[in-house]
């Protein structure tokens, strides 16, 4: 009879009941919603942080700007370059950059598990025959590259010299070789170079193909892909032939550094304090700030909190009072559901006092209200959960694109302009119009990355639990509200006209 | 049998009390009937309530052969209002959600009785109740003297001592009411009962003066006070 009276009921169930369910629905799938889309904010400023500074990144250091907090009475050196040499003028991106001892002593510091410098640069032909693509390769038995690509004036290209000897450090670590190899630590002083597939597409690049810049051809050896729309250059190069190409040896214009997971030992006053915090990387960056002065230190936190754009306003919102409000929202509708059951039970004293007269012990009619009250839970929860499933897919399939701009002088680079420039003719650099460049070291440039709103099983659990609790909650109001009437009340509400 | 002696309820705080009633004594034999009148809030609810178990009396006893009702705990108490004790309320007071049959079954439940048997009783009771074609209609689908006479199946199903039945036609026309009063009235003949040799206590408020006028015993509630006419026998006093 338990399951008839339930299946009956839920096959009419009234308005409360119904107001019930939509109640535990919105909840559920607002929470739902609203930590995918979290979630979703949050991997896509990773990417916009992994595409600018490449991953294992716990600190960069840069050289700090006028005025951005420098030691007192500290020269800074003017912009590097532009150096024209056989065509090409190339240019240093972003700040000073530091001196060839700068790696050495972040390096030193105490908590460093490793640093490595990079050196990010413009690449503008000033005639037309200048970068120039070979043909010259094959690589293996497939790909010849023919044709002989030769940029116009004012082309620009993005080069980014890295460590040969830290992979796995630096704005390349952001991309994956998906052909050919990775520099190797003999390669320092090579003419090689890696190309993003979006410039070697764009461009008929291959394995053994070359781009001649500055006068100096440089053979491809890897072609590295990053998972997003975002490549930190166009072309990678041994940093020591960057320095050389800017006409810069030794200069580092950002160094990135991993932190020791060990204790930091003694890192100073300052240091000491920091990592008191609990975050090592504080303290690391303070011993450094200390070590050498006129630096800006950025940890992964103020990387992230330096993004700006939609994408960082959507964070901001979903993380603090968007998020805040939705969950408000959820439990101001779990409370009213709630006590909306307990109303809907309240209606049925009359049945459940004629009950009584009957004979039906008191926790059998419990049970019937308490089995009312957890199916019509149940089946909220359930409801929000695919309504909540449904609009995270959504979401996700639609993916509607947000802007980002990373702060600090990480360098990145969107792949649709080198796509479009696959549709321009030979020769033609039009396309990488597209191509997005941060004017200096505060300026990032904008990234576009693909919204998404994913769901993880944790995600999901915690829905489930949510929904289950929520189902409970309910269903224990309904349990108070029939524990509530003595037999005298409800005789006296059996016997009301 | 019923017996009530010296039976008062009060409600309400200890320095506001209302009686609703007052110093009752009386009784009705097994089998027997006894038809209660009074004036609205004369304590005709409550002697009824007091008789099916659903409350207790601040004072003296109420018996229902032989065991006194108030001395029961609350699951006793429900297991002898499942057994022994019909109620046919005013309105019905059905399941909206179930159908006729269901409700009908709802009277076998605490009683144990299993799913098969509970549908052949009740859908027996049913046809006794002249509603064999309406077992799968929900209350809704009824008209108030069908739910009454759904009400009254459902209090006769289980085969009780007694029944009880507070104004069964209020709200009813003439013919609709005199229709539900027949079938009560049917309820405590042997021969048209569902189960045979069965002859329930019949306790019923009615306003109803002709069904006032044939019964037996005749009790007139006023101010929770009690004034009995007997038309036979000697069983019952005040």
């Amino acid at each position: 009879m338990f399951f008839t009276c339930l299946r009956r009921e839920l096959r009419r169930p009234g308005r409360r009941v119904l107001a019930v369910m939509a109640g535990l629905a919105l909840a559920v799938a607002l929470v739902l919603t609203t930590c995918a889309l979290r979630a979703g904010t949050q991997r896509a400023r990773d990417e916009v942080l992994r595409s600018a500074y490449g991953t294992g990144t716990d600190l960069t250091v840069t050289r700090a700007a006028p005025g951005d907090g420098g030691a007192p009475g500290l020269e800074f050196a003017a912009r590097v370059g532009p150096t024209t040499r056989d065509g090409d003028r190339v240019t240093v991106r972003g700040p000073a950059p530091l001196d060839a001892s700068a790696v050495a002593k972040v390096a030193a510091q105490p908590g460093v598990a490793r640093a490595a410098g990079g050196l990010a640069l413009d690449v503008t032909a000033t005639h037309g025959d200048t970068a120039t693509h070979g043909d010259t390769a094959t690589h293996g038995d497939t790909a010849t590259h023919g044709g002989r690509a030769t940029h116009g004036g004012g082309a620009q290209l993005s080069a980014y010299g890295v460590d040969v000897t830290a992979p796995g450090l630096g704005p390349l670590s952001a991309s994956t070789i998906t052909r050919g190899t990775a520099f190797t630590a003999a390669q320092g002083d090579e003419p090689v170079a890696v190309a993003d597939s979006g410039y070697a597409l764009a461009h008929h690049l291959g394995i053994g193909s070359s781009v001649t810049l500055a006068g100096t051809a440089y053979r491809i050896v890897g072609i590295a892909t990053t998972s997003d729309s975002t490549a930190p250059a166009q072309l990678y190069l041994p940093l020591r032939r960057a320095q050389a190409l800017a006409g810069t040896p030794g200069a580092v214009g950002t160094v990135y550094v991993t932190v020791s997971q060990e204790p930091a030992g003694a890192a100073g006053a300052a240091g000491a304090a920091a990592t008191a915090s609990g975050d090592p990387a504080q303290g690391v960056a303070a011993a450094i700030r200390a070590a050498l002065p006129g630096t800006t230190v950025s940890t992964s936190a103020d990387l992230a909190a330096g993004v700006s754009g939609p994408l960082a306003t959507t964070y901001r919102w979903t993380s603090g009072p968007g998020g805040w409000a939705a969950f408000g929202v959820a439990a101001a509708a779990v409370v009213a559901a709630a006590v909306l059951m307990a109303s809907a039970i309240g209606r049925r004293e009359r049945g459940y006092a004629t009950l009584r007269a009957l004979g039906w012990g008191r926790a059998r009619i419990a049970r019937q209200a308490v089995g009312l009250a957890g199916a019509t839970g149940l089946i909220g929860a359930a409801a929000g959960l695919a309504l909540g499933l449904t609009a995270t897919r959504l979401l996700t399939a639609i993916g509607p694109t947000l802007t980002a701009r990373p702060s600090g002088s990480g360098a990145s680079h969107t792949r649709a302009g080198d796509l479009a420039a696959v549709a321009g003719s030979p020769g033609d650099l039009d396309g990488l119009h597209a191509v997005t460049r941060g004017a200096g070291h505060t300026g990032g440039r904008a990234l576009s990355v693909a919204l998404t709103a994913p769901v993880s099983s944790s995600l999901i659990a915690l829905a489930a639990v949510l929904a289950l609790g929520a189902a409970l909650l309910v269903a224990a109001c309904g349990a108070w509200r029939v524990g509530r009437p003595r037999p005298v009340s409800a005789a006296r509400a059996s016997a009301r006209p | 049998m019923y017996r009530l002696t010296a039976v008062t309820k009060r409600y309400g705080p200890a320095d506001d009390t209302v009686e609703g009633l007052s110093d009752v004594t009386l009784s009705v034999p097994r089998g027997g009937q006894l038809v209660v009148q009074g004036p609205p809030g004369g304590g005709k609810s409550t002697l009824l309530r007091l008789l099916g178990g659903l409350d207790r009396p601040t004072e003296g006893t109420v018996e229902l052969d032989g065991t006194d009702l108030a001395a029961l705990d609350d699951g006793t108490l429900a297991a002898v209002r499942a057994e022994h004790i019909g109620f046919v309320p005013r309105r019905a007071h059905l399941l909206p959600a179930l159908t006729a049959r269901q409700n009908v079954e709802a009277a076998l439940v605490p009683l144990g009785v299993r799913r098969g048997e509970r549908r052949t009783r009740a859908a027996r009771a049913l046809e006794w109740a002249g509603l064999g074609a309406r077992l799968r209609c929900v209350p809704a689908e009824l008209t108030p003297a069908e739910r009454q006479r759904v009400a009254v199946a459902r209090a006769v199903v289980k085969r009780p001592k007694v029944l009880l039945a507070d104004e069964p036609t209020g709200g009813l026309g003439r013919q609709d009411a005199a229709e539900v009063l027949a079938l009560l009235e049917a309820a405590r003949h042997a021969d048209a009962v569902p189960e045979p040799g069965y002859v329930p206590t019949l306790v019923m408020v009615t306003h109803d003066s002709a069904t006032a006028r044939r019964a037996p015993r005749l009790a007139v509630l006023r101010r929770g006070r009690v004034e009995l006419t007997e038309r036979e026998g000697g069983d019952a006093s005040s």
